[in-house]
């Protein structure tokens, strides 16, 4: 009983060992103390943008009066503001204020928005990040196929219409995204009307009754901003792909299978896979620079995402709405870079089982 | 090659200086890069044209300020919208056939009219006696003088037009007056016998009423090129001033991140051990932070967003990836042999950096510069386009070209020439940008151009 007991307790010592001696388990727990690094930094950042910049905050939001005003009106004036600094806490020291503000983050509260009359901001911004991540997630994985579909073909085959089809991308991926967006903006809406001007629903829309209606509404505000920045990213992985593919065709191994009658299909698909490695690497930068378009180009077309809210709270001097909608996007870049990352780590083998590299 | 020739020359004349020591070495290391790059531009012709392109550019953003007007005129254009005829005399005198016959007159400012534009008709009718018959002659001098009869007199006065006619009947003569001022008519019949007639003369002044009408929303003409905006200025004018503006922040953007990016590089790439390490866990940190949040929480932040100030913007999230490039570029300098070497016979690091790093470093330092001057130029637009890059009532760049006509929606009105050309300018940066960053290994490496 007792040795089986042992036994037990021994293999799932065993297992642990493992498990925690494998090189992929290090690999994620290395990325992931990176990334809690990262988010304490950067979280830490937002909190001193704020402080750092000149002036009181407080005045920010309530203005101080012209001089020349009657001294009830001053001290008027002046208790308000003291009331706003007990309120948002400006009123301790900075290490204090520091303490409060990782505890609130723990506590998921990000503090209340001027202009949305005291609603907590992960309210208002938790809904918006849907709209962002609709865009964000399908864009980077559609591009990601088919980009480097593309510029894979474009290498390998010396067809006419491959190098168009490559060339038409690379120039339409060499205009700047929101340039993109006002040129999509003035053929398909201005020109063509096939798509509606703003936003992301009708007014006689009501949500909720018909599903059909609801997603036959969602996609025709949704395709306009999902196109613009498919585009773009589409273009970047075509050429990525195509230069990465030409490379490999240069290696000696290549040469070689070649020369000893390996069919093109098979050539194709060793060359690109190993060309597809330093690919998956660049996803990283991608998905940070596609957050940022994504920010810009809703903030274009209205999409109620967290571009859009942070525009707005810009428009409305709502500092803390600002500052909210830039921590939750910060947390979902550091998200979605560690998830990146750790599924390299499975999908390159020199990482997975530890060799090489 | 024979179009390289006096380049070739000034390089030997510079040889022929012996400059000493550092700068002889940037010198050396600059001269060969740009001899380098002229030899690219002859071989590569996409090159060749982004180059071309971007030295118009450059042209149009430095020199056209200076030819257009000022971007914040309210363009406006005199415009004829009316035309008057207004009698300025009527007058009957007595006179004898070939015999002088004068009649004074004054042109005095007319409302509303520019004095060019004023036409003055004169009909002269004839009668002998008060019978009413009119008897023109067939032959009649009119001579037209600017001055009065005295100034005519004392030959001061001067000839503005003079004419024979040959016809009966009433005659209306036509002038055009240039000036304001008195002027006096002569009229002389000529080939009748000695009668006395009576002349009637009727003055009359023909002008268009003229306005300053505001020019809002023009479509191009040849005196404006590119038309006007919703506020009535010159868009011709806005992106000569937009294309220099854009162009500073980007330099300014260029040159500060360069400058960061070496020392953070060079350091950390040189020294090793824990300060790189640390330098890398920094920039590792940095790049995750995504561009442009971190761009709108900081322009929010700063309310008088001045150029220089979006500028260093923008060059405070772009560091992190130029350190790490130049960093790589230092690892692999540092392995070569002349830097042992020099590290062998006791060099100091510093004079190591400056003396055989950084003249190494030179081609890779300026194509830096002219990559982030683009980034910089492209990054300001997309701040700006959504409000957040400098004031847009204060500054004009290309973005807040584009900023304005989303505010103003003269995109959806179609009118073109408001958002198409600061688009097309920023998509040339973003080719050139491209084209140089495609082409780059064969810049730098010669042995890579084939044929």
């Amino acid at each position: 009983m007792t040795s089986i007991e042992g036994n037990k307790i021994k293999k799932l010592e065993n297992k642990t060992r493992n498990f925690i001696s494998h090189p992929y388990t290090r690999f994620v727990s290395k990325k992931g103390v990176f990334y809690l690094i990262v988010i304490f930094v950067a979280l830490s950042l937002t909190f001193a943008i704020p402080r750092l910049m000149p002036g009181n905050p407080v005045q920010r939001v309530i203005r101080p009066p012209p001089s020349g005003i009657s001294p009830e009106a001053m001290d008027r004036y002046m208790d308000m503001q003291e009331h706003m600094m007990v309120a948002f806490g400006l009123n301790k020291s900075l290490p204090e204020q520091y303490i409060d503000f990782w505890f609130g983050i723990f506590r998921l509260d990000f503090g209340v928005s001027y202009s949305a009359r005291g609603r907590p901001i992960l309210d208002l911004v938790f809904p918006r990040l849907f709209f962002t991540l609709a865009l964000v997630i399908p864009v980077l994985f559609i591009s990601f196929f088919v980009g480097n579909y593309i510029g894979g073909r474009a290498a390998f085959l010396k067809g006419k219409s491959n190098t168009l089809v490559y060339y038409f991308i690379v120039i339409v991926q060499s205009a700047p995204f929101y340039w993109l967006a006002l040129l999509f903006y003035i053929i398909f809406v201005i020109d063509l009307q096939i798509f509606p001007v703003y936003g992301w629903s009708t007014p006689e829309h009501i949500p909720g009754i018909d599903l059909v209606a609801d997603i036959t509404n969602f996609i025709r505000y949704f395709i306009l901003p999902f196109s613009v920045l498919l585009v773009g990213e589409t273009g970047g992985w075509a050429t990525g792909m195509r230069a990465m593919t030409l490379y490999e065709m240069d290696s000696e191994y290549l040469l070689y299978s070649q020369q000893l009658g390996f069919k093109k299909g098979l050539l194709q698909g060793y060359a690109q896979r190993n060309a597809i490695l330093p690919q998956l690497t660049g996803l990283n930068l991608r998905l940070n620079g596609l957050i940022g378009q994504t920010l810009i180009i809703e903030a274009i077309f209205g999409w109620p995402g967290l571009g859009s809210i942070a525009l707005n709270a810009v428009n409305a001097q709502d500092y803390p709405l600002i500052v909210g909608t830039f921590m939750i996007t910060l947390i979902v870049v550091v998200v979605g870079n560690f998830l990146v990352d750790i599924t390299y780590g499975f999908i390159d083998p020199r990482i997975r089982t530890g060799y090489g590299g | 090659m024979a179009l390289l020739t006096p380049v070739l020359e000034l390089v030997m004349e510079v040889n022929k200086l012996k400059i000493k020591g550092v700068l002889h070495r940037i010198l050396k290391v600059t001269r060969s890069f740009f001899v380098n790059f002229i030899d690219t531009l002859f071989y590569n012709k996409v090159i060749l044209g982004a180059f071309l392109v971007f030295l118009a550019i450059l042209a149009f953003a430095v020199i056209g300020p200076e030819f257009t007007r000022d971007p914040y005129d309210v363009v406006k254009i005199w415009e004829g919208t009316e035309e008057v005829e207004s009698l300025i005399y009527k007058r009957n005198q007595e006179g004898n056939t070939n015999e002088w016959i004068f009649f004074e007159f004054e042109i005095t400012e007319m409302e509303n009219a520019t004095e060019e534009e004023v036409t003055v008709s004169i009909d002269i009718l004839a009668w002998t006696d008060m019978s009413k018959s009119v008897l023109l002659s067939s032959q009649a001098e009119f001579e037209l003088w600017n001055g009065t009869f005295e100034q005519y007199n004392s030959s001061q006065a001067h000839l503005v037009d003079s004419i024979s006619i040959s016809s009966t009947g009433e005659y209306i003569y036509e002038n055009n007056v240039t000036e304001i001022g008195n002027y006096s008519l002569l009229y002389k019949q000529t080939d009748i016998e000695d009668t006395t007639f009576i002349y009637q003369v009727n003055l009359r002044a023909i002008y268009y009423i003229y306005d300053e009408v505001i020019q809002i929303r023009q479509p191009p003409s040849p005196q404006l090129p590119l038309g006007t905006d919703d506020y009535a200025n010159d868009v011709f004018a806005q992106l000569a001033h937009g294309t220099r503006n854009s162009l500073q922040i980007g330099f300014i953007t260029g040159l500060v991140v360069t400058f960061i990016a070496v020392m953070v590089g060079s350091i950390a790439g040189y020294k090793g051990g824990t300060l790189d390490e640390f330098a890398q866990l920094v920039i590792n940190v940095a790049i995750v932070f995504p561009v442009f949040p971190l761009l709108i929480i900081l322009a929010a932040f700063i309310e008088d967003r001045s150029l220089i100030i979006v500028a260093l913007i923008i060059a405070l999230v772009n560091w992190p990836w130029a350190s790490r490039a130049v960093r790589s570029q230092i690892l692999s300098l540092k392995e070569r042999d002349f830097v042992r070497l020099a590290k062998v016979s006791g060099m100091s690091d510093i004079k190591i950096a400056i003396v055989e790093l950084l003249p190494n470093m030179m081609a890779y330092i300026i194509l830096l510069i002219a990559i982030l001057t683009g980034v910089g130029i492209v990054a300001e637009a997309a701040i700006s386009m959504i409000g957040l890059g400098p004031d847009p009532k204060v500054y004009i760049t290309l973005g807040t070209m584009l900023y304005w006509t989303i505010q103003n929606e003269t995109i959806r009105s179609g009118f073109w020439w408001l958002y198409l050309p600061p688009g097309v300018v920023l998509t040339t940066f973003f080719v050139i940008l491209f084209v140089i960053q495609s082409n780059i290994d064969e810049i730098f490496n010669p042995r890579l151009r084939k044929g």
